[in-house]
């Protein structure tokens, strides 16, 4: 399947200012395999995405979570807000 | 019981928020003002010293909006406070402005101190914002800190 990914900050700077990504990931896809296709995939985000955490509409998921095709993705860099 | 957030995108109007902890039961009023320093030490070396121009915040709206109002109405939960005041301006916040107000009250004032400083720890680690330097020399870098830098300015990649 394919998972749109909304990108922030130094992510989106990376893809040169590309706000969403595609990745391809298999049907059963966890949030760790997502991260792990959006390293292989788009090599210019390895480096954050090594380090950064998903959030699946509007709240942060864990590694094992499931992502679906519909789910509305987002790649949150280490944040600095303040 | 007021739980007050806001993302605003221009100078925060600090006055106009300060009036939101008024109660005649409360005996302490706390606030804590982020504002954008005009040095900056990358990663501890005191030999790499820059001069920023202004700070660029930019957030996952709708995330932080919530994400706010959660850390507020936790605030009030976990510590002894009536009123909490959270309010973050997001695109340019230059050198002396304020990009952060963090005010609570409470009848006593150690309750307040305690929820203010758990509020900025907390925002910055969960909020999703982030802030881009952009330095007096035209160069620009985007924060993200690791777990690894002992000073957590996050800006290895400079």
């Amino acid at each position: 399947m394919i998972v749109q990914i909304e990108l922030f900050a130094g992510a989106k700077e990376a893809m040169g200012g590309t706000d969403i990504v595609n990745v391809e990931v298999h049907d059963e896809a966890s949030a760790a395999d997502v991260l792990m296709a959006l390293s292989n995939q788009h090599p210019p985000l390895a480096g954050l995405a090594s380090r950064s955490r998903l959030a699946v509409d509007h709240a942060y998921v864990g590694d094992d979570d499931s992502i679906e095709s519909t789910s509305n993705v987002a790649l949150i860099p280490p944040v600095s807000g303040g | 019981m007021t739980q007050l957030v806001a993302l605003v995108d221009s100078v925060i109007q600090e006055a106009e928020w300060y009036v939101h902890l008024n109660d005649d039961d409360i005996g302490a009023h706390i606030w804590f003002r982020g504002v954008t320093r005009a040095t900056t030490v990358l990663n501890g070396d005191r030999t790499r010293i820059q001069q920023t121009e202004t700070l660029y915040y930019e957030a996952h709206r709708p995330m932080a909006e919530a994400g706010l109002q959660q850390l507020a109405d936790s605030a009030v939960q976990r510590f002894d406070v009536r009123h909490v005041v959270i309010v973050h301006r997001l695109g340019e916040v230059p050198v002396g402005q304020c990009s952060v107000l963090v005010g609570c009250g409470s009848a006593h004032r150690s309750a307040c101190i305690e929820a203010v400083a758990w509020i900025m720890d907390t925002l910055k680690q969960e909020i999703p914002i982030w802030k881009q330097e952009r330095f007096q020399s035209g160069s620009t870098c985007w924060v993200h800190p690791g777990a690894d830098e002992p000073d957590g300015t996050g800006m290895n990649d400079c």
